[in-house]
């Protein structure tokens, strides 16, 4: 199987994966809409760390995204009881987050510190890593960290627009028709965004990608 | 040694780099503190319940609560100054009678003198009759009197007749 092949059967596996997720998510929203709070920890618990993962790979700043990853969960409690169920609750809450996160990018344009997260090896990216690192003949932690360094400012050199259907695609590997969905614009805007955002990000990689 | 050299020579790709990226992830000390700030806002926006639609109006027009206030307080002063009425510098009304004969005194009359209108005291006073039907002449110059209902007398500078209402002079 070739690369596009096993990239298209992962987004079906994936996709898959969200229906029945829909389904498990539905019931614990119908318990919060119904006065159960502690149906929504269930939900915080289930969501936490995707939502903070696209929250700070669209800031690159750790403390940033912990606060907007608390808040975007906030607001969705405080608007769970009009959620109609029209879009999965995965959809809504990565719109809320996404929007939040993009409201406060726009207000703070000049904030550019970046902060790192843990690194922690696992599956492909060890391998990877081991890669990278052999050519650059660097100590490893060292490489490490400046990879993340590199990652980071490649990302924030994209507009906010870009950098969200890279963060939510390449990152998250949401598919492009729910990324459509999250960021309200059309499955043909987003694969445009992620073309011209992949060609950006090629130029300022290039030391890295052979 | 070919593993090494294999391994430097695989394609790397920017999809490859950008899936690094899922493996920045937090500790668990981090979610621990993460999970009871978030306790505590969520504990918070339950009790910080968002106001009825009524109070949010009301608090949207609120800066023009003032501005009416002040409108309906202009309107009470002109109106109250429509009334011929002196009002002496301790504020209270004093009745100044033109005509009236020395020397009478009309028992069980009331004059009404009051800062406002729901203020009265019963208080004899010493009065003159004047020519005029229920004229009265005040001498006493007490800050409060009352007066009986329809009792016509003078005030201010000129003839005027006051209607009474509850014993209270307006």
């Amino acid at each position: 199987m070739n690369t596009a092949d096993s990239e298209a059967k992962a987004l079906i596996d994936v996709s898959e994966h969200r229906s029945s997720e829909a389904c498990a998510d539905a019931v614990w929203v119908q318990s919060v809409q119904e006065g159960n709070v502690e149906a929504f920890d269930q939900l915080i618990r289930k969501y936490r760390e995707r939502l903070y993962s696209v929250i700070y790979n669209m800031t690159s700043n750790r403390e940033d995204s912990a606060d907007l990853t608390q808040e975007s969960f906030i607001k969705a409690f405080r608007s769970i009881k009009k959620f109609k169920g029209k879009s999965s609750f995965f959809t809504w809450l990565y719109r809320i987050a996404v929007n939040t996160t993009i409201t406060h990018m726009k207000k703070n344009r000049l904030r550019r510190f970046f902060s790192f997260e843990n690194f922690q090896e696992e599956g492909g990216s060890e391998e990877l890593i081991e890669v990278l690192a052999a050519k650059s003949q660097a100590d490893k932690s060292v490489f490490v960290k400046e990879l993340q360094e590199r990652l980071n400012e490649a990302l924030q050199t994209l507009s906010i627009n870009h950098r969200t259907v890279v963060v939510l695609h390449e990152v998250e590997g949401i598919s492009h028709q729910e990324i459509a969905k999250i960021v309200d614009c059309s499955e043909g805007t987003v694969r445009s965004r992620l073309h011209y955002a992949k060609q950006q990000l090629q130029a300022e990689l290039k030391d890295y990608i052979s | 040694m070919d593993t090494d050299n294999n391994k430097s020579e695989a394609p790397v790709r920017l999809e490859d780099l950008l899936k690094l990226k899922r493996s920045e992830k937090p500790s668990e000390v981090f979610w621990e503190k993460f999970d009871s700030e978030l306790r505590a806002k969520t504990l918070k926006a339950l009790v910080d319940e968002k106001p009825s639609l009524f109070m949010r109006a009301i608090a949207y027009m609120a800066p023009i609560f003032p501005v009416a206030g002040v409108a309906l307080l202009v309107m009470v002063f002109f109106f109250s100054q429509s009334q011929p009425v002196n009002f002496n510098s301790e504020g209270s009304v004093v009745a100044h009678v033109q005509t009236a004969s020395q020397g009478d005194l009309l028992e069980n009359s009331y004059l009404a003198f009051s800062e406002g209108p729901a203020r009265y005291l019963k208080e004899e006073i010493s009065v003159e009759l004047g020519d005029e039907p229920n004229l009265v002449k005040v001498l006493s110059s007490e800050p409060i009197h009352s007066i009986s209902n329809g009792v016509r007398y003078a005030v201010g500078n000129g003839l005027a007749s006051m209607p009474l209402r509850n014993n209270t002079l307006y």
